[in-house]
C-alpha cells in the first residue's frame, strides 16, 4: 500500500541527539590513544605500552557499550566532544583532566553500567593525573617511608651501612639516593586500577568484600619495590642489574603477573560459594 | 546526525595522534635552555659550562669557584644529598619557573607544579616544561645567582 502524506504531517526535523554509548565510548577510545602515545613516547624513548591502563580503558568501554543510557541532548554531546578535544589536543596530562570530566558524567547517571564505567574512568584519572599531584605534595614523606623500610633492612644485614634521610650507603664506594620516582607509593594507584579493572570485568557492582582483595595487592607492590631497592643498595653491580638491566624487567613483569594473579585468586576466594 | 558525531570523533582521534606524534622537547633542547639561561652571565663566563649528567659547573669571573647547577625533580627529595656536598659559606638557591629562593618552600613549588600544566592546557602559561627544578650553589664571595633570569630555562 502506498504511503499517503498530507499537509497535516509534522515537518521532518533533524535530531542533534547523540547515542550516549557511542559518543562516550568513542571519546574514551580517543583519550586512551592519546594517553598511550604520551606514555610510549615520553622523553623520546620507546617505553613499554601502559598495559594495565589500556586494560582499564578496555573494561570501561565494554561497560559503556552494555549501558542503556538515553540519547544525549545536543548541548551535552557538544560539551563532551569539547572535553574529549581538550584531552586529545592538549598537552601532556590533559587526557587525565578530560577523563575526570567523563568519569563524573558517567558516575552520576542512573544506569549501573555507566556508573561502573565512571568509577573505572575515575580510577584511570587518579592514576594518570591526580595521584601525581598528591604524590608531588607529599613526596618527601613518601620517600622517607621507603627509605625507612629499606634502611632498616640494610642495617639488619649490613650493620656498617650508613642511612641518612633518603640516602643509604653500604660502603665507601656505593651509596644510593631514593628519589621521588623510586617510591613504592607510585605503584599503589596502578595496583588499585588493576584490581578495579578485574573486579568490574566480572561484575558491574563492586562489593565491600572486594576491598579485602586490594589491600594485599597494595602490600605486595610495596614489598616488591622495597626488596628491589634493598638489592640495589647492596653493590654497584646489583644496582646496575636491578635499576637498568635485566632485573628491572624481571621486577616490572613479575610485579604485573603477581598483581593479576593475586587479584584473580583474591576475587575467587572472597566470592567462593 | 549519528555520522556527524562519528566523523567528529574520528577527526579528534586523527588530530590527537598527529598532535602526540609531533615534535617533542628533548634533552638537547633542555641543554640549550640551560645555555640560554647562562647567556645572562655571558660577559663574565670563563669558558663553557661543564656538564656531567644533571649537574653543571659554571665558572664566572668574579667568583673564586664555579657555580654548581643541578637539575632535580621538583619535590626537594634530593635536597639532603645536594646540601651535604656544599662547602661552608656557600649559598644555595632553588629555582623553579618564576620562583627563586634560598628556602625549600614546598608550597611555592607544588602550586606551580600543579597550576602550570593546567594553565598550559589553555595556552596561558609561558613555560613549556615543568618537570625539573634547579638547585644552585654559589660561593659566598660572589653574588650572581639573583642577577640571572632563571625562568628562561623553562620557556620554549
Amino acid at each position: 500500500m502506498e504511503n499517503v502524506y498530507t499537509t497535516n504531517d509534522p515537518p521532518r526535523r533533524i535530531s542533534l541527539a547523540a547515542d550516549a554509548r557511542e559518543l562516550i565510548g568513542g571519546g574514551v577510545v580517543v583519550l586512551a590513544v592519546a594517553y598511550a602515545l604520551d606514555q610510549w613516547l615520553a622523553f623520546n624513548t620507546k617505553a613499554p605500552l601502559p598495559i594495565f591502563d589500556l586494560f582499564g580503558y578496555g573494561v570501561a568501554i565494554w561497560r559503556i557499550s552494555r549501558s542503556k543510557a538515553p540519547p544525549l541532548s545536543a548541548g551535552v554531546a557538544v560539551a563532551l566532544c569539547g572535553v574529549v578535544a581538550l584531552g586529545a589536543l592538549g598537552p601532556y596530562r590533559s587526557p587525565g583532566v578530560a577523563l575526570t570530566v567523563l568519569a563524573v558524567y558517567c558516575g552520576t547517571r542512573k544506569d549501573s553500567e555507566l556508573r561502573t564505567a565512571g568509577a573505572l574512568l575515575f580510577a584511570l584519572a587518579v592514576h594518570e593525573l591526580w595521584s601525581r599531584g598528591i604524590f608531588a605534595a607529599f613526596a618527601p614523606e613518601f620517600v622517607r617511608v621507603d627509605a625507612g623500610l629499606v634502611g632498616s633492612l640494610v642495617k639488619l644485614t649490613h650493620p656498617d651501612a650508613v642511612w641518612n634521610g633518603n640516602m643509604i650507603a653500604t660502603s665507601d664506594a656505593h651509596a644510593i639516593v631514593i628519589e621521588e620516582g623510586c617510591s613504592s607509593f607510585a605503584n599503589v594507584s596502578l595496583a588499585v586500577l588493576c584490581w578495579l579493572s578485574m573486579t568490574t570485568l566480572e561484575r558491574s557492582k563492586v562489593k565491600k568484600v572486594d576491598l579485602l582483595v586490594v589491600i594485599p595487592v597494595i602490600a605486595m607492590q610495596i614489598f616488591l619495590n622495597v626488596a628491589r631497592i634493598y638489592l640495589m643498595a647492596l653493590s654497584p653491580p646489583m644496582y646496575e642489574y636491578w635499576h637498568n638491566g635485566l632485573g628491572a624487567q624481571i621486577y616490572a613483569n613479575g610485579a604485573s603477573v603477581l598483581t593479576i594473579g593475586m587479584t584473580l585468586l583474591g576475587l575467587r576466594l572472597v566470592h567462593k560459594p | 546526525m549519528k555520522w556527524a558525531y562519528r566523523l567528529l570523533l574520528g577527526a579528534l582521534l586523527i588530530a590527537g595522534i598527529a598532535h602526540r606524534l609531533g615534535p617533542r622537547p628533548d634533552l638537547a633542547q633542555a641543554a640549550s635552555h640551560l645555555d640560554r639561561t647562562y647567556a645572562t652571565l655571558k660577559p663574565e663566563l670563563v669558558g663553557p659550562p661543564e656538564v656531567d649528567h644533571n649537574v653543571a659547573s659554571v665558572s664566572v669571573a668574579r667568583c673564586p669557584r664555579p657555580l654548581i647547577v643541578a637539575s632535580m625533580p621538583p619535590s626537594f627529595t634530593p635536597t639532603a644529598i645536594l646540601l651535604s656536598n656544599k662547602r661552608p659559606g656557600d649559598r644555595t638557591y632553588f629555582a623553579y619557573l618564576d620562583w627563586l629562593s634560598t628556602n625549600p618552600d614546598r608550597m611555592a613549588v607544588i602550586t606551580r607544579r600543579i597550576g602550570t600544566p593546567i594553565m598550559a592546557m589553555f595556552g596561558l602559561s609561558p613555560y613549556s616544561n615543568s618537570r625539573v627544578m634547579l638547585f644552585i650553589s654559589e660561593p659566598g664571595e660572589c653574588d650572581v645567582v639573583k642577577q640571572v633570569d632563571w625562568s628562561v630555562y623553562w620557556k620554549p
